[in-house]
């Protein structure tokens, strides 16, 4: 009977989570259809720009590295203000001897090679943040094409003092390849265009991504740097700076294409990465979020539906199961009051209306690419597959809080050819 | 008939699936989203980009001959001189159009311009001509009282006299010069001085020196005597009543607001979540950004040598005694008062 009572309490725990994401999606939606839109500082012109230094962390890169540095090569960044610091991490293909060409040629390309040490993103980004003398720092993955102007983009949003990252748009740019990418093309439309610049209007929590985003160096030194422990070091960046009275600021042109995975296995893994990593960040600094006197309430709001959006999932996946039990059980009379129908009414409206379906409608209608809504109905596929990833990268961390295990960088396979 | 509700079902579970299958198929959208990869940001991008697309265009009509030479953005200066025929030509550009090429025996226009315009020399334009295509003079440009202008890019320097309406953009490698009542659509950028009078509109100045004043200068030549502070943080509003110097870039969370005929020097950036109003005797070695508007009256921002930019989303007014290095944007109104 007491188990009874506490599966249906869940179920209605399940429909008021859903409800409260649908509002936040639909909040987004209609602020970037209808609300006002902020403006970002890239169009400030001026002759003078913060030196910065440009990391790539790289473990055996050799299909991508060359194509990234001939990108970097051409930035319209002053040269005299700006270096280049791929880092070699613990690579055993050819990399190492790609930076070292190169290095060879351009003197401000400085590669850190990286042997017998921790391996993993936040570890490489620590040892460059000590051999870097630049005021910024700006971060790129190896398999990234960052456009000519981009630097500059984000360069002059450093000059508000209260930012203290920057984040940019990212644009798969292996979009056609198959039904995966163009899923994955869709839904990183969604989550730039609608739900960054959302935040970024809102002025709730745009969220500095690790990659076609930038940090004041001296700042993250404060911080304390980044905790290798961590699978998002990004996420757990944001999170410290907004606890500590610093902003990120979402550059929505500041675009750069990406590559996203080809194959499902690879991209099951990389949900399941995030989530954990994810989650790694939510225990940590939910209650220091809750309690920031630096943070406002808009901003604690936002923050706690963010910290928990890769536990969602879980949640999600144990309800199904909890109202199959239900049913089986012959126990699925919980509409015992108004209340309880008009919650379970707007629950089943909430998954009807799918609310992140008409944010990446939208993003798709904004960027111009009116077709491609065509594909909206494999999101419910994709739905499900994130849910199952998502849930185990959510146990992950909660193995990960229990035991105090290490964590293992893996990095995310890449599938180009030739450029 | 159990058999046609079956089908009937998974019709209607499969239907919604349809356009996705068809799109996979067909792949009528399947392209990556368009990132310009050459994009750099330059606030006379129109101008040169205008010279580029004409120049080649022209391209098959130039003949080297010892004749005229012509400007450095020439894209096939070849270090001889050359000069290029006189005529009409129909070339491509954008799309097909006709090029009227002319020299200084054509250099007053009177009727409208319905062709796209090279001109080799300076060029009158006179009071009330419509040019409904774009120009290009390799000269000066006077453009008369109640002109309407599509586009034009000069080599020269370009004179707007009174009420005259730019629909797109204007471009000169010298100085431009605007009278009184224009409308100067989206974007006027020069590669030297731009001096524009009262009750014009604007969306993009860009200039080494952009002022509303008759007598450069004025604004800037008390001495401070008043302390220096430091503001890199301001929840509020922030309205200072007395001369200051302020070191270091500022965030404001409300509106700023400078009212006072003491000398007050910035040096360093401004970013406004409200409204930026400075009026009076002040310097401002720093941008200006507000999420609303920017009024500015005796205010100096930046230096010859030290361009700036002045960005307010919703409106820009710039009355006199204003002198601006470098750039100016709204998404709403820019008016000079």
């Amino acid at each position: 009977m007491v188990i009874l009572i506490f599966l249906k309490a869940y179920i209605v725990f399940i429909v008021i989570l859903t409800i409260i994401y649908m509002v936040r999606h639909f909040v987004f939606t209609i602020n970037r259809l209808c609300g006002e839109q902020r403006m970002c500082y890239q169009d400030i012109v001026q002759s003078d720009y913060p030196t910065i230094s440009v990391v790539v962390p790289m473990h055996n890169e050799e299909k991508v590295a060359a194509n990234i540095l001939d990108l970097l090569i051409k930035l319209d960044y002053p040269k005299d203000k700006m270096d280049i610091i791929p880092i070699n991490d613990h690579s055993t293909d050819n990399t190492k001897q790609i930076l070292d060409k190169y290095a060879e040629k351009y003197s401000y390309i400085k590669p850190l090679h990286r042997y017998n040490m921790k391996r993993g993103k936040p570890a490489a980004l620590n040892d460059a943040l000590e051999i870097s003398d630049k005021s910024i720092m700006v971060i790129f993955d190896a398999d990234y094409l960052p456009p000519k102007g981009i630097l500059k983009e984000m360069a002059v949003c450093f000059e508000n003092p209260e930012v203290g990252a920057v984040m940019g748009r990212v644009v798969p740019v292996n979009t056609s390849k198959n039904i995966l990418t163009r899923i994955l093309d869709i839904e990183r439309s969604g989550g730039y265009q609608i739900d960054q610049q959302a935040r970024y209007n809102l002025l709730l929590i745009p969220q500095y991504g690790g990659t076609v985003g930038g940090f004041k160096r001296e700042l993250c030194i404060q911080l304390g740097k980044f905790d290798p422990r961590f699978l998002t070091e990004d996420t757990d960046l944001t999170f410290r700076l907004y606890l500590n009275g610093w902003k990120v600021v979402y550059a929505n042109r500041a675009e750069c294409y990406e590559e996203v995975p080809e194959v499902w296995s690879v991209r099951a893994r990389q949900m399941r990465r995030w989530a954990r990593g994810h989650n790694q960040v939510m225990f940590r600094y939910l209650l220091p979020l809750l309690t920031s006197k630096k943070v406002s309430l808009r901003e604690k709001i936002d923050g706690t539906l963010l910290l928990f959006v890769y536990s969602v999932p879980f949640f999600l996946l144990l309800g199904i199961i909890v109202s199959l039990t239900l049913f089986f059980l012959g126990e699925t009379q919980i509409f015992t009051n108004f209340a309880l129908i008009s919650i379970f009414t707007a629950g089943c409206s909430a998954f009807g209306n799918y609310a992140p379906f008409n944010q990446i409608g939208l993003a798709c209608f904004l960027d111009g690419s009116t077709y491609r809504i065509r594909l909206l109905p494999l999101l419910v596929f994709n739905f499900y597959f994130n849910m199952y990833c998502a849930s185990l990268g959510f146990l992950d961390s909660i193995i990960d809080l229990l035991t105090g295990r290490a964590t293992l960088w893996a990095k995310t396979e890449r599938f180009r050819e030739k450029m | 008939m159990i058999i046609f509700f079956v089908l009937l079902f998974a019709l209607m579970v499969l239907l919604p699936f349809f356009p996705a299958v068809y799109e996979i198929y067909k792949r009528e959208d399947a392209d990556k989203l368009f990132v310009n990869m050459d994009y750099s940001k330059d606030p006379r991008y129109f101008g040169k980009s205008f010279r580029r697309i004409i120049l080649n265009a022209l391209k098959s009509n130039v003949n080297y001959s010892g004749a005229v030479r012509f400007s450095e953005f020439d894209l096939f200066l070849t270090g001889k001189n050359y000069y290029l025929t006189n005529g009409s030509f129909e070339r491509k550009m954008s799309k097909a159009e006709i090029i009227e090429v002319q020299d200084e025996k054509n250099n007053v226009i009177e009727n409208p311009v319905n062709c796209v315009l090279f001109h080799k020399r300076n060029l009158i334009i006179k009071d009330s001509v419509k040019c409904n295509k774009e120009i290009y003079a390799m000269g000066s440009v006077d453009i008369g009282k109640g002109c309407r202008i599509l586009s034009l890019a000069s080599d020269g320097n370009i004179v707007v006299r009174q009420e005259s309406k730019l629909i797109r953009w204007l471009d000169a490698e010298g100085n431009i010069s605007i009278l009184e009542n224009c409308d100067l659509g989206i974007s006027v950028a020069a590669g030297k001085k731009i001096n524009i009078e009262k009750g014009c509109s604007f969306k993009r100045l860009y200039g080494s020196t952009i002022s509303t004043d008759k007598t450069i200068g004025n604004a800037v030549r008390q001495k401070l005597k008043a302390g220096e502070q430091k503001f890199s943080y301001v929840a509020g509003n922030l309205e200072i009543k007395k001369g200051v110097k302020i070191k270091g870039n500022m965030k404001i969370n409300g509106n700023f607001i400078v009212n006072t005929k003491e000398r007050v020097e910035i040096y360093g950036s401004v970013f406004a979540e409200g409204y930026v109003d400075i009026a009076g005797n002040a310097f401002v070695d720093g941008s200006i950004f507000s999420q609303k508007s920017i009024c500015l009256k005796g205010v100096e921002v930046g230096k010859v040598d030290s361009i700036r930019s002045i960005i307010g989303k919703k409106e820009i007014l710039l009355y006199e005694d204003v002198i601006v290095h470098g750039y100016i944007l709204t998404e709403g109104i820019g008016l000079t008062k």
